[in-house]
């Protein structure tokens, strides 16, 4: 039942956000200022992780196809495809809730525990203005570019792999030439597109569960939990059915 | 230079008519009626938990009576909010500064995001209260650096500079020593004297309601059933509101010794 509420709730918000928009001059800086915070917070992290996935991804792959012989020259393709259509949107997604999903909840849900929203409120402004569509556009900004630098990140881990480890036969030459042939703008368009789409859930769901925390402390801990396990569901749900729409 | 306008507006009348508010099985406000004139200030008292600052939630349209009416000059309540005809002026009882930017952004915000003013005149009018209320050097300071009373004398501030149609206080001087105390009640008085807006407080204290307040209110299970003034008060004849003023304390209560036995 709550979770129908949070749902609706970050719909609510999204019409709001999107009416606020003519606000957005005023806000500009505001946006500015929370894109560059998710990314100082979420680019280290993203590229570690990323940067041991694609070298993983490389790693597993690459030792089931030694027993096949001339697969393995594939295994740039698999790497890229995996990384700029999956597994970089997903992991960056997750990355964000951990990172900036929580804060989000935990900023929004102490303010809304103390009455600075009450406040906000009374001074006849709008929360979502201040507060929602600002962090909705400095995600949606700040995505992309999180996105492409863990597949690259990604490609790089396995390119590392390839080199270095023995059982996969290929050079770093053949692995560059087959992610070229097999990433094209599609796929990497897909995966932004996917990317964008978990940004904004990401984003309003964080702000719906924060705006509506009542109480004190333990609201605000609950709150934060509950973000990040209903976004972590709305995601790979997400995923699902936007890749089956994206194929 | 004055910061507030000289001709300001017209001061406005406010009718509540038949409140009632409950949260589930819990009635806080139960059928109840006032009236408070233009310019007055009215100062609302009752003990702890009776529903005070509920009661000023609903008048400053934070939240929705489930039955009745509030009107301002004879516009309902939602009306006001929303074409923003009148403004309403809320000071929390723990403040409610915005914690994440300082005491100075904290009384910016209202006129920046509204464009009221260029930044010269915001300063200029900030600092101007800032040192009525002795606060000249928070003005950098964060609201997590500030006492308990500082936060309240900030958000006073925050309040004033609204220069708002209706001031609304939620425990003003609680929480203050008695000479700072004396001196909110002295400035809360001279503005309502100078610009006339129409003020409500809540409060427990006497002392506020003796020296500023027009009319006295008392709640009682979630109404109010007489206005006093500052004279009528002290005579007035309900149990109630004696015990509420002059509390009897009694050492030897039996609830006490109960716990002896
Ligand atoms: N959001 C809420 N949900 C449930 N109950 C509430 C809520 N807000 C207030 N109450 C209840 O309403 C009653 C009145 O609370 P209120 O805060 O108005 O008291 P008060 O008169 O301001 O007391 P104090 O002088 O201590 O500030 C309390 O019993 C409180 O439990
Ligand atoms: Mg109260």
């Amino acid at each position: 039942m709550k979770v129908l509420k949070d749902w609706q709730y970050a719909f609510v918000l999204l019409w709001q956000t999107f009416k606020e928009l003519r606000y957005l001059p005023r806000q500009w800086q505001r946006c500015i200022e929370h894109s560059c915070n998710m990314g100082y917070k979420t680019f280290p992290i993203v590229g570690i992780l990323s940067l041991f996935m694609g070298g993983i991804l490389a790693l597993q792959t690459g030792y089931s196809l030694s027993n096949l012989p001339g697969a393995q020259t594939f295994l740039g393709s698999i790497v890229g495809l995996s990384m700029c259509r999956e597994l970089g949107p997903l992991m960056t997604a997750f990355l964000l809730t951990g990172r900036v999903g929580s804060a989000i909840t935990a900023e929004l849900a102490s303010m809304s525990a103390y009455q600075e929203i009450d406040a906000l409120k009374t001074m006849n402004l709008s929360p979502t203005r201040l507060l929602v569509m600002p962090r909705v556009l400095g995600g949606l900004l700040m995505m992309p570019l999180l996105t492409m630098f863990s597949n690259v990140l990604g490609w790089i881990g396995g390119w590392f792999v390839v080199k270095t480890v023995d059982v996969i036969s290929i050079d770093g030459g053949t692995y560059w030439r087959s992610l070229q042939q097999f990433v094209d703008l599609d796929s990497l368009n897909d995966g932004l597109v996917k990317a964008e789409i978990f940004a904004l859930t990401i984003i309003l769901m964080s702000c719906s569960i924060g705006l509506r925390t009542f109480g004190g402390p333990r609201e605000i801990g609950a709150s934060v939990t509950s973000t990040l396990v209903q976004t972590m569901i709305a995601i790979l749900t997400l995923d699902y059915f936007v890749t089956k729409l994206l194929l | 230079m004055p910061i507030f306008d000289q001709h300001r507006k017209a001061p406005v009348s406010i009718k509540i008519n038949g409140v009632c508010k409950a949260f589930g099985e819990r009635i806080v406000l139960n059928q109840l009626n006032l009236e408070v004139n233009p310019g007055e200030i009215f100062v609302l008292m009752g003990p702890s938990g009776v529903g005070k600052s509920v009661f000023l939630k609903l008048l400053a349209g934070l939240d929705r009576p489930d039955a009745g009416h509030i009107t301002i000059n004879r516009t309902s309540l939602d009306r006001v909010k929303k074409t923003n005809k009148y403004v309403l002026g809320l000071v929390f009882q723990a403040g409610a500064l915005f914690n994440s930017i300082s005491v100075f952004d904290n009384l910016a915000l209202y006129f920046r995001e509204h464009a009221l003013y260029d930044e010269a005149e915001i300063e200029k009018r900030i600092f101007q209260v800032l040192h009525m209320l002795n606060l000249q050097n928070t003005a950098f300071l964060m609201p997590s650096n500030l006492s308990g009373g500082m936060k309240k004398r900030v958000a006073l501030a925050r309040g004033l500079l609204m220069e708002p149609d209706v001031l609304l206080f939620d425990e003003p001087t609680s929480e203050l020593d008695p000479m700072t105390a004396a001196s909110i009640i002295e400035l809360i008085g001279f503005v309502n004297k100078n610009l006339g807006m129409t003020t409500v407080i809540v409060s427990h204290d006497i002392i506020l309601a003796k020296n500023i307040g027009t009319h006295i209110g008392v709640i009682q299970n979630g109404k109010i059933d007489e206005v006093y003034t500052a004279q009528t008060i002290m005579c007035a004849k309900n149990e109630y509101v004696k015990n509420f003023l002059n509390p009897t304390i009694n050492l030897e209560h039996p609830n006490f010794l109960s716990l002896l036995s």
